[in-house]
């Protein structure tokens, strides 16, 4: 009788450390909450955003017209760098110069030696 | 900090009649872990740097918070309890290529050193660095890997931890930097 009390609470304590190590390991390596799913602090032109002081960190959505396009990378309205993930090549590869985009990312900062706000993880939106 | 926003006015201002190179996508990471089960490991795919060809200075900027790791949670204690990147969010380094000369460099990597300053957490560092140059389409490649102390930048790493961080963090950039973008 004692024996099979004593395996009961050893399966007990072997269940419950079990269940702890699962919710210690879950959340230890819980994924990255995608952009897309964040939400947004700020939405809004680009005369707003720079007078707006947004928190850096911020996942902003921003309407504003390519002033350049570059490898990886495309400038709104001469002041802001906007940085996308590889997965997104496909959607931003059919940006134009002078094309007017919707698109969502995190506001990093200003970044003193270029001069510029700098977007990143950006990815496009619909815009209707 | 006064030496920086100096640094970055005579630096912008020089740049405007020289010849620069520069990128906006350079790759920065670091270890900082003793060999554990998950290593302590990051990178920065968007640190942004300029070399001014005439002179061989060079700036980098780089915003903490842009370090990526792979587990999420590692990342969220690195910036809050470790890099208090929500006051200090960026990283930079000031300094020059010690004799420096665009037309020598070639397709073939050649051994240069840097001294400057490195400012983490507000903590400026004067440093001297080895690094890696040479010569690519538009422009140049520049990798380089040092340690820094994380004391040095009053980096502290509770006792509970000291055996999984390392005092000594290794940091690695590779930057292709190309005709003033």
């Amino acid at each position: 009788m004692i024996l099979l009390t004593n395996y009961k609470r050893a399966l007990l304590a072997l269940g419950i450390l079990m269940i702890s190590s699962w919710v210690l390991i879950n959340y230890a390596y819980k994924n990255e909450v995608p952009v897309s799913e964040k939400k947004a602090v700020f939405s809004g032109e680009i005369s707003d955003f720079i007078n707006a002081n947004i928190v850096e960190n911020s996942v902003i959505i921003l309407k504003a017209s390519v002033t350049a396009v570059r490898d990886k990378e495309l400038e709104l309205g001469s002041v802001i760098s906007v940085q996308y993930l590889e997965s997104e090549n496909q959607s931003f590869r059919v940006v134009e110069k002078g094309d007017l985009i919707l698109l969502k990312g995190i506001y990093l900062g200003y970044d003193d030696l270029f001069e510029e706000y700098k977007l990143i993880n950006c990815i496009l939106l619909d815009d209707e | 900090m006064r030496f920086r926003f100096l640094f970055y006015f005579v630096f912008l201002t020089t740049l405007a009649s020289a010849q620069k190179y520069a990128t906006r996508s350079g790759k920065t990471s670091f270890i900082g872990s003793e060999e554990t089960f998950e290593q302590i490991k990051a990178v920065n795919n968007v640190s942004t740097s300029i070399i001014d060809s005439s002179s061989g200075d060079i700036a980098i900027l780089l915003f903490i918070s842009a370090f990526d790791f792979e587990i999420s949670l590692m990342q969220e204690h690195f910036n809050e309890n470790y890099m208090d990147s929500s006051k200090y969010p960026k990283a930079t380094f000031s300094g020059n290529i010690q004799n420096f000369s665009f037309k020598k460099l070639s397709d073939s990597q050649k051994e240069h050193k840097i001294r400057g300053v490195l400012t983490i957490r507000g903590i400026e560092k004067e440093i001297t660095i080895s690094c890696h140059l040479k010569k690519i389409k538009k422009g140049l490649s520049l990798k380089t890997n040092f340690n820094v102390l994380a004391s040095d930048f009053e980096i502290k790493i509770p006792k509970v931890v000291r055996n999984k961080i390392s005092q000594e963090i290794n940091i690695t950039a590779e930057y292709d930097l190309i005709d003033k973008l």
